[in-house]
């Protein structure tokens, strides 16, 4: 061991306090740095888990692959699993409820592997068949049959034929399809298929078939956009997006190819990755400014010693290597201790994750999966070392700049002339003799002072800063939640359910009288999503605008209740109301840079609209003729629009006025419902055409995800804080043991306990003023920073708030800790014997 | 024969109105062997002088040719490594490394220079500062006269070109001072030892071979 190794060794250990505290610092930083890349790599693996439960573990599915392709598809050294099933085509399914205008046929599969999940199927109740005489249907199909498990079922089996014109399998939901020449066959139904509302499906077992569904799983999904367009004939990726034609028919399991392939959007990873950027630079800045100050400190302890190493011919190099050997010790703890403790944290933050329901979040079968991130462990040892190394090098640079006369005389920081040294009157008047010493002694330190300032201003930015960032990704995410009047909405799954059809008006009636629901409203649109064409548009625009662009309008209509509860809720009177229209329209323009809203039509309340439609369902294309006298125009949509609808024009309608003018299908029906469950059973059994959306269990999962959002960011906010404490005990307890001989020379001729506190409430006072200016002034400014990320590439932006509650918990707690840590240097002190304090120095 | 050139050193520290002159255009030289008291009240500018004629600070004019060579055209590192191996420094105040032992603040001037101390001569050396005993304790074990000469020993063990002593006896009663003192006097009798030393003190400087006295930074008496 070099004598260099062997001083910054015994250094290490005599100054343990110290050493403890900068090892605190790095191992927090680590720990944080390595607890973020093991959460994020768990809840990645956790969503690509949830995702395969749900849909299957595949990325690309290929329809009617005939055993030819089969064949050369298994030959692929690209895929890492390949599952089948054989297509049997339709059958007609003669238990389907009549009532319904969905199409009678079942699409019909076999399996072919053990595993069915792989694929995606889930089974409610019962088991998988395990033979060709075994069935298992989807729920809609057992719901709408009224069958059991057990029961017998006879299917003809066929291809789907329309006005005797074949077509392809996965068309067979067309309505007035039928199968026309088929074979009958018998099947034991052994289970329910947890299928969603998209038609009527069987799955039986090991039938033989002419062709195949083939389920791709990559071996290196990260490779899809090279694989993907390989599989199917075409040149590269961009030919598939464009659509080209393929050599199959295929989908993609898009959920899952998202989070193992990271493929968003590129608007939501410009979003993702402007935030993470800015996150990791405020840890990284923290931990260096902090680790720094720690450094900083010591180096200013042990001037002395670096001085008369200097004077003895150590060279720059040398000065500098003990320093850099030093921190390398502290790095060789502190960072596996961090590791350690980063992981932990993860697991332990993964234990209250499945507490509090990971069901919620993660799928029914679903746990949240601690994955230890190798990447995670690289990036935070590295990014470690080098917050290490960034703190210690300016501290080694220092030390081995400094001429060894200066650092014996130890007066490198000391640069004084009495001028500024003169002490404001009212220091004098309020803190007497102590304070004139605090002052004195901050324009002596100055860097001292500066280092314990940088310290807290740091500590107090980054507080702000990642509160801002808290309140920033709550807004983000919850903001399109906020206060609905509903929990459940009801769509059709197909179009065409007419208001005027009888069938339809009995099904709405019948949900409107459903029990435990409340506040039950809906919404009916133009038949085959039309616009009213405007009549005269040309003179009711804003300047700028051409009628061309804008002479379509969407009209959508509420039920009367509705209506006039929107109507009121803008500021309209019952007698405007009765016209039955209202206009929407709130544009936003930029000018200069700013956002404002505009509109773009310059109707009023009573102006005439006129308009005509022409719905394209019906044959032959029927044409409408509308007039209705304007009610009003509005800034705001009605929840239940809104939460379909975004555009910055829309004409809200009152049902019963519009009905009168114009054809109207159902559009949706959205209610507060005290039992969801249950009501989206009783809809089932009414109608099979709409499908639901359970906001109730929407809005649990959000509150959930809410919670462990705010144990994860509040806990990296805590960690983030207490880095930042440990370098402000570091540096403040530093600050005063160097003052101890002075502090001791002081007592010997008489100051007082008193004047001590004097002392030291002015210093407190001027440090925690200082920093709060600084720390909260840029902490603000992160913030905006924080926001603009978020706002990025997003139509929904979210809005800028000052964060009071951070400034005043920054401001009440940077005093209370600066005062706590002042006195208990100077109880410390106090211990000490006086003599012995002043001859120590000499040593 | 020559070994030390004091050639116009001239220090001034501050500027304006706090510039203050502490040595003003200096000039003497040393011979080898030669044992030479610097004398001068306190501010006078001795210890600045010591400290140019060590390379520790730099002077604001003039040089110091130690055994012919400018050390002021030494670089910084050039200029460490030339007081590890010419120069020996004692300071009042020992100035020792609280973390290293006796043995190990002796050896440090070999240690930065990675050489080993021939562990023959270093036990010598440690017999003749009467440090044996002592050598594996650490300086704040030691009373001030035996941190003193654990001082001594760190600026004998390189066997440099030039021993500077800044006050080794200001700080130590007088049974310890005449140790200290007699240590000296047998480095510079036994092994030719050249020896600058700095005191305020008369009847200390009688016992060197010549006396140069220092007054405002000037050189107003050199007596053999």
């Amino acid at each position: 061991m070099t004598i260099l190794h062997k001083i910054a060794r015994r250094d290490f250990k005599l100054n343990r306090k110290r050493s403890i505290g900068t090892i605190v610092g790095i191992t927090l930083s680590v720990a944080l740095i390595m607890a973020v890349a093991t959460m994020l790599t768990s809840l990645r693996q956790t969503l690509i888990q949830r995702e395969i439960d749900m849909s299957g573990y595949y990325h690309i599915k290929l329809s009617q692959v005939t055993p030819q392709q089969l064949k050369k598809i298994r030959q692929n050294r690209d895929f890492k699993q390949i599952k089948t099933t054989s297509d049997l085509g339709v059958a007609a399914f003669d238990h389907a409820d009549a009532a319904v205008e969905q199409s009678p046929l079942l699409t019909l599969q076999s399996l072919n592997a053990t595993k069915p999940t792989a694929s995606g199927y889930h089974l409610s109740s019962g088991t998988w068949p395990q033979t060709d005489q075994e069935i298992v249907i989807s729920e809609s199909a057992m719901l709408a049959s009224g069958l059991k498990i057990g029961d017998q079922l006879q299917l003809k089996i066929g291809k789907p034929t329309v006005k005797k014109r074949k077509l392809p399998d996965s068309d067979a939901l067309i309505e007035q399809a039928t199968v026309v020449k088929g074979k009958n066959q018998n099947f034991r139904i052994t289970g329910v298929l947890n299928a969603d509302n998209y038609g009527y499906q069987g799955l039986t077992s090991a039938a033989k078939a002419k062709s195949y569904t083939v389920y791709l799983a990559l071996k290196d999904p990260q490779h899809f956009r090279r694989d993907l367009p390989e599989l199917l004939g075409l040149s590269n990726y961009h030919q598939v997006r464009e659509g080209k034609k393929a050599r199959y028919r295929y989908s993609l399991n898009d959920g899952l190819l998202h989070w193992e392939v990271l493929q968003f959007s590129d608007k939501t990873m410009l979003m993702l990755v402007t935030v993470a950027t800015i996150v990791i630079a405020v840890i990284m800045l923290t931990s260096i400014f902090c680790i720094r100050n720690s450094f900083a400190i010591s180096i200013t302890e042990k001037t002395k010693t670096y001085g008369m190493l200097a004077s003895v011919g150590a060279t720059k190099k040398q000065i500098k290597r003990i320093v850099l050997l030093q921190s390398g010790q502290l790095g060789l703890i502190g960072i596996p201790l961090g590791l350690g403790l980063g992981v932990l944290a993860s697991y332990i933050l993964g234990l209250v994750v499945n507490h509090i329901g990971s069901q919620f979040l993660f799928g029914r079968a679903n746990s949240f999966q601690l994955k230890f991130s190798w990447i995670g462990l690289l990036i935070a040892v590295v990014l470690g070392w080098a917050t290490i190394y960034f703190s210690a090098s300016s501290s080694a640079r220092r030390a081995s700049k400094v001429s060894p006369i200066a650092q014996i005389r130890n007066e490198q920081d000391v640069k004084l002339t009495s001028k500024n040294l003169r002490v404001p009157k009212w220091i004098q008047r309020v803190f007497k003799s102590g304070g004139v010493l605090a002052y004195k002694n901050l324009r002596r330190s100055r860097k001292k002072y500066r280092t314990t300032v940088i310290s807290l201003a740091v500590s107090v930015f980054t507080f702000i800063a990642m509160s801002a960032f808290v309140t920033a990704a709550f807004n983000f995410s919850y903001q399109r939640f906020h206060s609905l009047d509903f929990n459940l909405s009801f769509s059709p799954n197909y179009a065409g359910m007419a208001l005027k059809s009888a069938k339809t008006q009995a099904q709405i009636q019948a949900i409107t009288k459903l029990p435990d629901t409340k506040h039950v409203q809906v919404m009916t649109a133009l038949a085959d999503n039309g616009n009213l064409k405007l009549a005269g548009v040309e003179n009711h625009l804003a300047p700028g605008l051409t009628a061309r662009d804008h002479r379509e309008l969407q009209l959508l209509a509420l039920d009367r209740t509705a209506f006039r509860k929107y109507g009121r809720a803008n500021g309209l009177t019952e007698q405007q109301l009765a016209s039955g229209l209202i206009l929407f329209d709130n544009d936003t323009q930029t000018v200069n840079g700013k956002q404002i809203n505009v509109h773009n039509y310059r109707y009023q309340a009573g102006d005439l609209i006129s308009g005509s439609y022409q719905d394209n369902s019906s044959s032959p294309h029927k044409k409408y003729q509308a007039k209705f006298r304007l009610s009003g125009v509005t800034r705001k949509l009605p929840d239940m629009v809104s939460f379909y609808w975004t555009m910055p024009s829309i004409l809200i309608a009152d049902q019963q006025v519009a009905q009168q003018q114009l054809p109207l299908v159902l559009q949706s029906i959205v209610m507060d419902a005290s039992k969801p469950e249950d009501t989206i059973r009783e809809v089932r059994k009414i109608t099979l055409q709409l499908g639901s959306w359970n906001l109730d269990g929407q809005i649990r999962e959000e509150k959930t995800m809410r919670l462990l959002i705010s144990i994860f960011l509040y806990g990296f906010i805590i960690v983030i804080t207490l880095i930042g404490i440990t370098s402000i005990f570091n540096t403040i307890t530093a600050n005063m043991a160097l003052r101890q001989r002075e502090f001791a020379v002081l007592k010997s001729v008489g100051m007082t306990k008193k004047e001590f506190d004097h002392m030291v409430n002015l210093e407190t006072l001027f440090y925690s003023l200082k920093s709060l200016v600084i720390g909260v002034v840029s902490g603000i400014g992160v913030a905006l920073l924080i926001y603009w990320g978020f706002n990025r590439g997003q139509a929904e932006q979210v809005h800028y708030q000052l964060p009071w509650l951070a400034i005043g918990l920054a401001i009440v707690f940077v005093f209370l800790l600066v005062f706590w840590i002042m006195r208990y240097s100077l109880r410390k002190f106090n211990r000490q014997n006086i003599i012995e304090t002043i001859r120590k120095e000499n040593v | 024969m020559e070994l030390l050139r004091v050639a116009n050193l001239s220090k001034i520290y501050g500027q304006d109105s706090t510039k203050v002159v502490a040595l003003d255009n200096v000039s003497f030289t040393v011979a080898r062997g030669e044992f030479v008291a610097i004398v001068g009240a306190s501010g006078s500018g001795k210890s600045t002088l010591l400290h140019l004629i060590g390379g520790v600070d730099r002077p604001t004019e003039g040089t110091v040719f130690l055994d012919g060579q400018n050390i002021y055209s030494f670089n910084d590192d050039q200029l460490a490594i030339f007081r590890r191996r010419q120069v020996g420094l004692i300071y009042q105040f020992y100035n020792l490394i609280p973390i290293l032992n006796v043995t190990e603040n002796i050896t440090l001037p070999l240690d930065l220079d990675n050489r080993q101390a021939d562990p023959e001569k270093l036990a010598r050396l440690l017999a003749r500062l009467g440090l044996t005993q002592r050598q594996d304790h650490l300086p704040n074990e030691l009373s001030g006269g035996q941190q003193q000469r654990v001082s001594i020993g760190r600026a004998l063990i390189t066997e440099p070109a030039l021993l500077l002593a800044d006050e080794p006896t200001g700080n130590l009663d007088s049974a310890a001072s005449a140790e200290i003192l007699a240590l000296l006097r047998q480095a510079n009798r036994d092994y030719q030892q050249t020896i600058v030393m700095i005191t305020h003190d008369l009847e200390i400087a009688a016992q060197a071979d010549r006396v140069i006295e220092i007054e405002d930074g000037h050189l107003v008496g050199d007596v053999q």
